[in-house]
This record gives structure tokens, sequence and C-alpha cells, in this order.
């Protein structure tokens, strides 16, 4: 056709219809929406270096200060032991991947809201905005892992050849963040009060993590109930890796973590993709 | 064979009524679950959503189709589900039933706007706005001087967005809108946002567009402009489809449809309810021609129009004049005229504006031939008193279709141009060089 610009020889061709699946996730959808999720990230980020004055050490702040206070409290006063490592940084080292699942969740669970304007206007898969959550905390992630290797250096820890398997458990730590942020952003979807709920949520599953405490603590009968917690394995593993040492509930714990990690991502999923249908009319 | 840019099969959408709220809380369900803990767990993880008894289809069994590059006219009431179809079509909501296959590029001017931050500067939400709407990072940056240059706010540019005027973010966020290139477009009732220059470079804009080729829908309220731009027209009525073709044709219906419901099974009452005082009432609007009243409405092009008013004077002592507003089947006044003789110009008053005795009077307006065009018209009555007062005001008094025999037109057969056709004098003559 005469003067019709730069359109592309075959036209893309979108079928509208009720779908009633449930598990099923257009990846090549998603993956062809990669620049939307880029620019949310960037937008949420260059806003919030603008409304900061302190700007990127905000980031560095934060997990200082926490470490600051429980090695106080936890390591000075209460001598709660730390194995290989010195309590500092034990305490970082177990801050550091609770901030990602921390800020996921806790974002995710606002950004169905505070994006009203755009699901309300245009078509874009719904499971970009909770994703959009964990990269943003991603970003605060790597910033606090330079803190954590710097930290190391510093006193003096040498990793061993245990670090190999650290992206492996950075991995898992990003599966559950996603699992969590997507089932946080429904729920919210759905009950306007469950803002209220996460932080009293994620103050006791922080106390039930092994953070401020190694798990030896616990009384061995509790240890395999314990280790239903997924973010147990990876906590070990974070601190396995990095300070070496031995690990006795390698397995179960690796089991029951991947295991439980991802009944809730299909868990979370279905929920979502159950929400999102009626979420637009709900708003 | 080109097939279709839209096709749209039995396209419906349920929206639950009363008890589902908008939103839920937790402390609800919480206390609901301790009351009836199986069905709960039943109703969270249920597949299929109950059907409720209370529900409402905002849309139901619309099927139609439209060829690429044709203007697609959306008229009907506020709730006939016009919003309910845009929302379908761009995939922001999903249909309960029928399908749609949409083929080329999607967009709608609806999203102007969309993802704006008032902290970042307006390159800056340029950019993030042009990828929401579909735009790649390439695009964006290949074009962003084009869209800075286009909105005529370059000297701000990269100011943040929160020190702008509205109509400067709207003036940004139109040139974004401007710059995509989408196969299809989507428009809802731009006509109700910003100030008339604004509404104008919107309809430019369309134009502009459908010539291009692109695949227009277009909502509005605003007839006239659905018959301007639209080659085609739908009728939403209580979320069906009531009519279809060519939009002229499909407004004038719609007026019809409007019409018909306005006016109540009699007329009598109609017209004495029009009476805004107790001075004066209005008896009767009728169509005369050669001395016979046209009851039918049908009126021919070739011989002189008479429209009468009667009506009755219950105070005396008002200096009445009656007066019309007459309008062509899109709602474009073409002319207002009234008795007014004497009143204005300081002459002898006749007997229509002086001051009126007790009794029923008769006035009536004469329109030559040829005047109208073959087109229908709609009449507002009007008995008013100077200054400004309106005693009767009756909207759609009457209406007529006007009938071209041909005897006017001489060898030409097409439409003829403009709302009124009257025949004005000519003279043309060789000049002497």
């Amino acid at each position: 056709m005469t003067g019709k610009p730069n359109v592309p020889a075959v036209d893309p061709v979108t079928v509208i219809r009720p779908d009633r699946s449930l598990l099923r996730v257009d990846m090549r959808e998603l993956w062809g929406h990669r620049d939307f999720l880029w620019v949310l990230v960037w937008r949420e980020l260059k806003i919030r270096y603008k409304q900061t004055v302190i700007g990127v050490a905000w980031v560095l702040f934060q997990p200082l200060v926490m470490m600051a206070v429980y090695s106080f409290f936890f390591g000075y006063l209460a001598r709660l032991p730390s194995g290989q490592m010195p309590y500092p940084l034990f305490v970082l080292s177990g801050i550091v991947p609770w901030i990602l699942i921390s800020r996921s969740i806790s974002d995710a669970s606002a950004t169905l809201a505070e994006n009203r304007s755009l699901l309300t206007r245009l078509y874009f898969p719904r499971l970009i905005l909770p994703l959009s959550s964990v990269v943003v905390s991603l970003a605060d992630f790597g910033v606090a892992m330079l803190l954590l290797l710097g930290a190391m250096l510093i006193s003096g820890v040498m990793p061993g050849i245990e670090l190999l398997f650290l992206p492996l458990f950075i991995l898992e730590l990003i599966v559950l963040a996603v699992s969590l942020a997507i089932l946080a952003a429904a729920l919210n979807g759905i009950y306007r009060d469950f803002g209220y709920i996460v932080p009293l949520f994620l103050q006791v599953w922080m106390f039930s993590s092994p953070i401020i405490y190694a798990s030896g603590l616990l009384p061995a009968g509790y240890r395999p109930l314990y280790a239903v917690n997924p973010l147990v394995g990876i906590l070990e593993g974070f601190r396995w890796s990095l300070g070496g040492g031995p690990w006795p509930n390698m397995l179960t714990d690796q089991i029951a973590c991947v295991g439980i990690t991802a009944i809730l991502l299909c868990a979370a999923i279905g929920y979502f993709r159950r929400v999102e249908k009626s979420l637009v009319d709900r708003l | 064979m080109t097939a279709y840019a839209i096709e749209a099969r039995k396209l419906g959408k349920r929206y639950e009524l009363g008890e589902h709220e908008r939103y839920q809380t937790l402390r609800d369900v919480l206390a609901r679950g301790l009351k009836d803990p199986v069905g709960s767990v039943r109703r969270a993880f249920g597949r299929g959503e109950a059907q409720s008894d209370k529900h409402i289809w905002a849309l139901r069994d619309a099927s139609f189709t439209l060829e690429p590059g044709r203007a697609l006219g959306v008229i009907g009431m506020n709730g006939a589900g016009k919003t309910t179809l845009l929302r379908l079509l761009t995939r922001i909501t999903e249909p309960n039933e029928g399908e749609a296959v949409i083929r080329g590029r999607i967009s709608s001017l609806l999203e102007v706007g969309t993802g704006f931050h008032p902290e970042l500067t307006g390159r800056e939400n340029v950019f993030v706005n042009g990828i929401l709407l579909g735009m790649s990072r390439r695009d964006v940056l290949r074009k962003m001087d084009e869209i800075v240059a286009f909105s005529g706010i370059e000297p701000f540019i990269d100011t943040p967005v929160k020190r702008y005027s509205s109509g400067m973010q709207l003036r940004l966020a139109f040139s974004v809108a401007a710059h995509l290139e989408p196969d299809i477009v989507l428009v809802d009732e731009v006509l109700a946002v910003g100030d008339l220059v604004f509404q104008e470079r919107c309809m430019e804009k369309m134009r502009q567009m459908s010539r291009q080729g692109r695949t227009l829908i277009y909502v509005s309220h605003n007839l006239p402009s659905v018959s301007n731009l639209c080659d085609r027209a739908i009728i939403l009525d209580k979320g069906r489809i009531v009519s279809d073709g060519p939009a002229h044709d499909v407004v004038e219906n719609y007026l019809n449809l409007t019409l018909r419901s306005d006016q109540g099974a009699d007329r009598d009452t109609n017209f004495s309810a029009a009476a805004r005082t107790g001075v004066v009432r209005l008896l009767d609007v009728s169509l005369m021609q050669e001395g016979v009243a046209q009851v039918q409405n049908s009126i021919d092009i070739g011989k002189p129009l008479k429209l009468r008013m009667t009506y009755e004077v219950l105070e005396p002592g008002h200096r009445l004049f009656p007066a019309l507003h007459l309008f062509d089947a899109n709602g474009v006044a073409i002319l207002s005229t009234g008795d007014l003789d004497g009143i204005s110009s300081g002459a002898e008053p006749t007997a229509s504006n002086r001051v009126h005795e007790k009794g029923v009077y008769v006035a009536e307006c004469e329109f030559p031939a040829p005047f109208f065009n073959d087109k229908h018209y709609y009449v507002t009555a009007i008995i008013g008193e100077l200054p400004d007062i309106q005693h009767v005001y009756l909207e759609k008094a009457a209406h007529f279709q006007v009938h071209d025999s041909g005897g006017m037109r001489k060898h030409y057969y097409g439409d003829w141009l403009g709302s009124i056709r009257p025949r004005l004098a000519w003279k043309t003559w060789p000049r002497q060089s």
C-alpha cells in the first residue's frame, strides 16, 4: 500500500480469546517485552537516585547499619557463635542475600497498585511487574555483594574452591525471590490489606532463618523441620561457598530448598495467572 | 484477497455485580475461613470462577470485521460497551467468550502520557514512555530529536516534568504517541481532554494516520467527527451491536433511535411539557407544503416549506417572539431564526412580537425552495421574551427528511456537499482585456 511507512512484510497476528490455562507462561512474549522490563527498572533506579541525596551510598548504608547493630547485640553482648568467620562478616553474609528477598517481596507487594495507570491503559505480560521488583532489588544486591567481598578482603577471610558454587546459590536465591515476588504481587492484587502483614511476615521469617545466628544453634531434632524453610539451604550454601568449613546437612538442605522453591514458583505463577484475569476489572 | 485487520467473533465480557467488591480484605477472608474452612480453600484454588447470578454483560455477541486502512466509528450511550470493546481489543482485559483476531501492531491514543514520572526530565520521560508504548530502545533514541522538536518545548526538555504546565505535559506526551507507527490505531474520546488546539491536533493526526493507510477505530460521542472521519460505524446498545453500516447512515440511524426514545407516545403532552414558565405553552409544531400538513415528515426538495408553530398565551402582557433552531442529523446547528421584526429594529411591531393578549397564536416561517439538501433535519422550537427569557424550549420539536426529486440537480447525481443547498445568485462573464 502506498504511503504506509516501514511496516514489516508480515504483520504480527494476535488472537484474543478467553485463556483457561494457569501454568502456561508465554516465554516468547515475555522475551519480546524485555525492553519494557528494562525501562521499568531504569525508571525506578533513576527516580530513586534522584530523590535521595546520598544516592548509591544509601544501598551500602542499610546493610552496614544492620551489620553494626547485630554485631553489637548478638556478636558482642550475646556472644553468638559464628563458625569460621568473625561475627560481623558472618552476619553481613546473611544480610546481603536477605536484602534481596525482603526488598523483592515488599516492592512486589506494592507494584500492582503503584502501576495502576500502566495496567489500565496498556497491555503487557503482567508478570513483568513483580519481575521488575526483583531486578531492581538485584541491583541493590549486586552493590551489597561488592561490599561483602570487600569486607572479606579486609578481614582476611579468603574463600576456597567452594566459591565456584556461589553462582548456584545466587541462582537459587533469585528463583526464590521471583517466586515470592509473584506471590506477594498476586496476594496484594486481591487483598487490599495484604501490605500490612508483609513487614510482620518478613520479620518472623528473618528470625526463622540463619541470618544472625548459625543453624548449629538449633537442637538437632528440629533441624529437618528447619530445612523446610528454603532460605536455610541458600544461606548455608552462601556461607559455605564464601568461608568453607563443614556442612553436614548439605544434601538434605539442598533437596528441600530446590523442591520447596519449585513448588512455590509453580503455585505463585498459577495463582498470579488466576488473579491477573480479573485484576484490571478490580482496579 | 486481503486479510481483515480486525476480525471479532461473538466477543463477550461479563462483569460480576454485588458481593464481589473491588478489593477483598484478608481480614474478611480469614474470618470466613474460620467459619467454613473447606469451602474457603476450594474457592481460593478453584479453577473456573463460579458463575454468579448477579452479573452484567458489558459486551456480548460482538462480531464485526474491519479491512486494513479503513476507519470504523463506534457510537453509543454511556455504558453501552464502547470502552469495554476497546479494552478487549487492546488486551487490557480478557474476554469471557468469543475471540478476536488482530493483524498488525495495535496502539491507542488513550495511552497518551502513560508512565510519565514528575521527577524525570522531559527527555527521560520520552524515553520511558516511548518504550512502554512499544517502541524499541533504538527507535526511541533515533526519533528523540524529532519527537522533542514536534512537541515544541525544546528549551525545557531537560527540566523535570513536575515543573511543566499540564499543557506542556500533554504536548510532550502527544508528541510521543504521534511518533508511534502502529498499523491499527484506537482512539477513545480524545475530544474530551485538552484544549481546543490540542483537540484539533488530535483530529488532524487521526486524519493523517487514516490517509497513511492505517486502520482506525474511533470511539466518540461527537457524532459529526465520527461521520467526518470514518467510513463505517457501529452502534452499541446495552453491550450489543445494533447497527453497522456507512458512517453517515449509522449516525442518522443513531439520532433517530435516540429521538424515538426521547419522545413519549403522546406528542401533545410533550409539547406542553416544554413550557418553562406559566406564560405560554406550545400546542403544535407542523410542516406545511402547498398548504397541506406533511404528517409523514417527508418533504419535497423542490417546494417551499412552512414551519408552523401554534401556541397559547396563558398570561397576558409579555412581549413574546417565536423562534426556531435548525440542526442537521449530525447535530450541527445550521441556523437560528425568529420573528424579531420590530423588537430589534424599532419598526412597527407585528402581531407576533408585540405585547400578547391571552389566546391562541399561529406563527409561520417559510423556507424557500431550493433551500434544504436531501438530508434529515431537526427543529428546536422556542418562544422567548427579550432580553433572554425562554418560555418554551423544545428540542426535536419536529424533524423531517428532505427528498431530492432530481429536478434541481441538472446532470449531477453524486452527493451534494453541505448541510443546506440554497440557490445563490451567480454571474459569469468573460473579462474584457
